[in-house]
């Protein structure tokens, strides 16, 4: 264990550079650049204002604006689905390089995951101006936001962690992945409310959900002041931590498999 | 100087044929290293393995020590595990049997430009790769002027590499990797020389640099490469090691020796046959077979013919093909007056002096009654090979005549 984090110290300045090498390389061939991590949060979260003003849907977010509501839980979702994949998409796409040179596997995911919660990051920027723009009057308890976020992040770290070693060898775990996301947004609340004492499978797959408590307290934190979600996120969160360890060691043992049987 | 930097111990490796059971096999070896994780976390190697279904040894019972200083060359045919071996001792792959014990920083040149991003300048991939090579910042900064002169790239540090030709992008690579690394252990695998011919020389005085410092192991089929640069040579097929030696001749010999006999195809066959042909004191071969042949000796070669009409001369044509089928050498002779049935023919060549190497013999048997216009009467494409043998030295010549010259004088001459 040491010696995995050990690793991981000396070659911070690696995962530096291929972070901002992902970077570059993401807008080196675009005029807008960056404009565009601004552009996909925005657009969603206009389609579903535009969808529930017009009656289309109705989406149930209690006293909550809808457009507020469903922006926080999109921009978040986006975040989460991200990281999620990360890990096996940076062993994939770094496959040329670490089946033929000695390289830490954890400083690719640890830079793609970093490129990951970057991007959150500036959505999560344009995020809190649009609710300003909007008037939501922030209380103090936004100053919790990047906490609530990144807890959302380690979360879903966490479990792509614990996928990669399988994802690298099966394509079919990356494909049940992007599968499943469709269908885990409607188990954390995304675009609806926690309901609150629903006895039906949904309501309860949702209160147990283990991203529940960090989505929700993102969003009161920024909406509504509350704070009642905050246990539950840091009960997941430690949860998560031993977890995230097993799947460093799970990583540092399988590599070499990988390796074998991904060949040259 | 002289500390073992490398020590294979009957290293194996079991890969497996079919991909699906390859990933399963993938999955079940991850799932028992975990569960034995803790009890033992050196996790013993077994020195016997048992094969599963579909599974084979892409290497079996590997052994060799180096020192810094030497140079092991490993060659073998397509496949005979020799990139397995190097992806070992790179510590990408554990090995299924043995062990491996290195010392000191590991440097491989195999993967030049690796890792490069098509649309990032020049400058950016230098650091990327760089950093990859496990080099900070700094160092890369105090070796980027050094890396781009010698990649001859001035004009285009700033380009994206996309726009370079491969010849560029590879001599990128290369200069990185060279300039970069200062390794204790070398692999290199097929990139002694890239980029064209003036370029050639300069990767070659790199390599030679680093190699003075440290253990090499080189994988190459140019066996001039492999004559010039090891003090050993392991000779590898179908995963086993066929031969271990410090005689690097006798090494590239037995690669020689892996190559499959071409089969003799004759055309015509009317008037004429060969029935075998002798180099030296060698005893003679028939078609399909293989002579050995010293080079630099005098040579006699005896043909063995069978004629079906008696003619007052006949020409013989004896070419020299190498493996790539160029044809690099050929002697001709005109006989005396031959008896119908068989005769032979004794001809000298003094001084042989064919290269180290294996060759095809081709034969061409024509009538010569009238020496302008010969006619064919048997013509062998292969009729046999011969290896011809030399020094050291020799084997490192990478064309196929080598001729001595003698200094006569050591005059200086003043250009007034």
């Amino acid at each position: 264990m040491t010696s995995i984090f050990g690793e991981l110290w000396r070659t911070r300045e690696l995962i530096w550079t291929l972070f901002c090498r992902d970077l570059k390389e993401q807008f080196r061939q675009s005029v807008l650049g960056y404009i565009w991590l601004i552009v996909p949060p925005l657009v969603t979260a206009t389609a579903w204002y535009l969808l529930n003003r017009s009656g289309v849907m109705k989406i149930e977010t209690g006293e909550q604006p809808v457009a507020q509501f469903v922006l926080v839980g999109t921009t978040l979702w986006s975040g989460f689905s991200a990281v999620i994949t990360t890990p096996m998409d940076a062993i994939e796409s770094g496959k040329a390089v670490f089946t033929k040179l000695d390289v830490p596997v954890e400083a690719f995911i640890l830079a793609a995951v970093g490129r990951a919660g970057f991007n959150l990051l500036i959505s999560s920027i344009v995020l809190v101006s649009v609710l300003l723009g909007l008037g939501v009057d922030t209380k103090l308890t936004f100053l919790l936001f990047p906490f609530a976020a990144s807890s959302v992040l380690a979360m879903g770290f966490t479990a792509g962690m614990l996928l990669a070693p399988l994802g690298a060898l099966y394509t079919d775990v990356r494909r049940g992945v992007s599968v499943l996301l469709g269908l885990l947004v409607f188990t954390a609340p995304v675009i609806f409310q926690v309901p609150d004492a629903g006895t039906g499978l949904v309501a309860i797959v949702i209160r147990n959900n283990p991203l529940t408590p960090a989505i929700a307290l993102s969003r009161d934190v920024l909406l509504t002041g509350s704070l009642e979600w905050l246990g539950g996120t840091v009960f997941w969160l430690a949860v998560s931590l031993p977890l995230f360890l097993f799947s460093l060691v799970m990583l540092r043992i399988s590599k070499p498999h990988i390796i074998t049987r991904m060949g040259v | 100087m002289s500390e073992v930097l490398v020590r294979c111990d009957s290293v194996g490796k079991v890969f497996c044929r079919d991909l699906r059971r390859s990933l399963w096999y993938g999955m079940c070896d991850i799932a028992s290293e975990l569960s034995f994780w803790r009890q033992s976390p050196a996790h013993k190697q077994s020195d016997f393995r048992q094969l599963r279904l579909n599974e084979f040894w892409a290497n079996s019972d590997v052994s060799f020590e180096l020192k810094r200083g030497e140079c092991l060359g490993l060659i073998g045919r397509n496949g005979a595990g020799k990139t397995t071996l190097l992806r070992l001792l790179n510590g990408l792959m554990k090995p299924d049997t043995g062990r491996i014990e290195l010392r000191g920083r590991v440097g491989a040149m195999i993967a030049l430009g690796a890792g490069f991003s098509p649309v990032l300048t020049a400058r950016e991939n230098v650091y990327v790769n760089g950093s990859i090579l496990g080099l900070s910042k700094q160092q890369i900064d105090d070796r980027f002027d050094e890396i781009i002169d010698f990649a001859e790239l001035d004009d285009f540090v700033d380009s994206p590499v996309r726009t370079f030709s491969s010849g560029m992008h590879v001599r990128l690579g290369f200069a990185v990797a060279a300039i970069l690394i200062q390794p204790d252990v070398l692999l290199l695998d097929e990139v002694l020389a890239v980029g064209d011919a003036g370029f050639r020389s300069k990767c070659y005085n790199a390599i030679i640099a680093m190699a003075n410092q440290a253990a090499v192991i080189l994988v190459s089929h140019s066996m001039p490469q492999i004559a010039r640069l090891s003090s050993h040579v392991l000779v590898m097929s179908g995963g086993e090691v066929k031969s271990s030696t410090d005689d690097v001749a006798a090494g590239i010999q037995a690669y020689f020796g892996e190559f499959p006999r071409n089969t003799v195809s004759a055309f015509d066959g009317h008037g004429a046959q060969v029935r075998s042909i002798a180099f030296d004191d060698s005893s003679s071969v028939s078609p399909g077979g293989e002579s050995m042949v010293s080079r630099r000796h005098d040579v006699v070669i005896r043909v063995d013919v069978e004629l079906e009409e008696p003619l007052p001369q006949v020409l013989f044509v004896l070419s020299f093909f190498d493996a790539e089928q160029k044809n690099i050498a050929r002697t001709e002779f005109v006989t005396t007056a031959l008896p119908f049935g068989r005769s032979m023919i004794r001809v000298r060549v003094p001084q042989f002096p064919i290269t180290p190497g294996s060759y095809d013999v081709q034969i061409l048997v024509s009538d010569a009654s009238d020496p302008n216009r010969p006619r064919h009467l048997a013509r062998y494409d292969q009729f046999c090979q011969i290896v011809v043998t030399g020094t050291v030295a020799e084997y490192t010549c990478t064309c196929p005549i080598l001729f001595d010259s003698y200094q006569l004088s050591n005059t200086v001459e003043k250009l007034e």
